[in-house]
């Protein structure tokens, strides 16, 4: 063998290697890969998604790694075969909104049922993001309706919505969905502080009235009935999810709601993580649009929360001294379950610890859910 | 960099602002369900204790 042909063949073989391929921009996504490592693990920040999706990131962005493409013959690599058969078949989000409403006790909501007004309001940030998607981020007005629901702060349903309106947009909004979902009791105190006066936080709500297997049994099929009458496009997330809820409140089949809201919810999750992940390939992420998404999506954030507690402050015009709700539950409004409430309890207690916010700021956090989803269903039916 | 100049904005705004008031209307609707169930339900509950004979 001569030198050149020893040479040759060296050279061969250092191009089959990574190394070879190895480019400035992966390292820069190894780095946003290993921050959410980081923060799942050290900070536990929405440790079950940031962990799955951070070695996503991590993953992929490795040259010649065969994980997310498609060979001319139409082989799928393995973890472009989870993201084609569960979020572009748009299996996923819907699966986990299953074993979301397997989760639920919509009691607090039943309870309370004017608490459902707040989600409403707290949808605010969300039709103001998208009127600012398009005049300042330049985008599509589908893309603008993807990127504006991350202020709802619910990830499923950005996926769901974004998936259905601009695929291409999928990574940068799924991950500043869950980005500001997992940074709620950073985002929203500031904001709760601002909006609220001392006299507003120290108020103690009337304590919730028990309720009955019968109304939490007759909730979902209502609410199945009226969402799919009302908003048809969104029924294969509000249908799981009022499943799941029926099957938890009916107690007949325990075994189903045990594996909807554990291993079935365990097993999607990852695949979901992993999948979302691997989106964000360098020549993808490393552009200005995920940056404007980042940048819209924490005003939208801030918005739906002002939204929220404006709504609550409201609503107190018309209700009895007796019946005033506290301003702080209003942040709840936003889905992010049940971080968000838990958010309103300990600002709550900071004014006056002997005030149990929690379970009173349940009620306008699953109506979040509703809320966005319902959003979601409008933007589909505008732009699909 | 400028908006899509093909929008039509005043249709935008006002399917908005319907379909932003449409969801306090889905969300009120459901609210309203509520409460007259609850109530139904609350009425047959105590029809029912009011109808059970007292043992002595």
């Amino acid at each position: 063998m001569s030198y050149q042909e020893l040479l040759n063949m060296i050279t061969s073989i250092l191009q089959q290697t990574g190394i070879y391929a190895l480019h400035w921009k992966d390292a820069i996504m190894w780095g946003i890969g290993l921050l959410f490592i980081y923060l799942a693990i050290a900070k536990k920040f929405e440790p079950l998604l940031l962990l799955p999706i951070g070695f996503g990131i991590f993953l992929v962005n490795f040259p010649l790694t065969p994980l997310m493409g498609v060979t001319e013959q139409g082989q799928r690599d393995l973890i472009q075969i989870f993201y084609h058969y569960g979020i572009e078949w748009e299996v996923i989000p819907c699966v986990i909104f299953l074993g979301l409403g397997a989760m639920t006790d919509f009691g607090p909501l039943i309870s309370n049922p004017k608490t459902l007004l707040i989600g409403a309001g707290a949808q605010l940030g969300v039709f103001i993001t998208f009127i600012g998607s398009i005049l300042i981020g330049g985008f599509t007005l589908q893309q603008a309706a993807s990127v504006s629901i991350i202020g709802g702060a619910d990830g499923p349903t950005t996926i769901y919505l974004t998936q259905k309106l601009a695929p291409d947009l999928l990574g940068p909004n799924a991950l500043a969905a869950y980005s500001y979902m997992a940074l709620v009791p950073l985002l929203q105190p500031p904001i709760m502080r601002l909006l609220t006066t001392r006299k507003e936080k120290m108020i103690v709500m009337k304590q919730l009235r028990p309720v009955s297997q019968t109304e939490k049994i007759i909730f979902p099929l209502f609410a199945a009935a009226l969402i799919a009458l009302l908003i048809p496009a969104v029924m294969p997330l509000m249908g799981m999810f009022m499943f799941g809820n029926i099957m938890k409140e009916s107690g007949a089949v325990g075994r189903l709601t045990e594996t909807a809201q554990g291993p079935l919810m365990n097993i999607v999750t990852i695949f979901l993580g992993v999948s979302v992940g691997a989106t964000m390939q360098a020549d993808v992420f490393l552009n200005y649009k995920p940056m404007m998404i980042f940048g819209l999506g924490i005003v939208d954030f801030a918005f739906c929360t002002a939204g929220g507690i404006l709504t609550v402050k409201l609503m107190n015009l018309f209700l009895k001294p007796e019946n005033q709700m506290n301003p702080l539950i209003g942040s709840a409004g936003v889905s992010a379950v049940p971080m968000a409430a838990r958010v309103s309890q300990v600002v709550g207690q900071q004014y006056n610890p002997k005030n149990f916010l929690l379970m009173h700021a349940m009620g306008p956090n699953l109506a979040g859910v509703i809320g966005t989803a319902a959003a979601a269903g409008m933007f589909i039916a505008m732009f699909k | 960099m400028s908006p899509d100049n093909t929008v039509n904005w005043a249709y935008i705004f006002a399917t908005l602002s319907i379909r932003f008031v449409g969801v306090f209307i889905l969300l009120g609707i459901l609210q309203l369900g509520i409460a007259i169930s609850s109530k139904i339900i609350a009425m047959i509950v105590s029809s029912k204790q009011i109808a059970k004979p007292v043992l002595k």
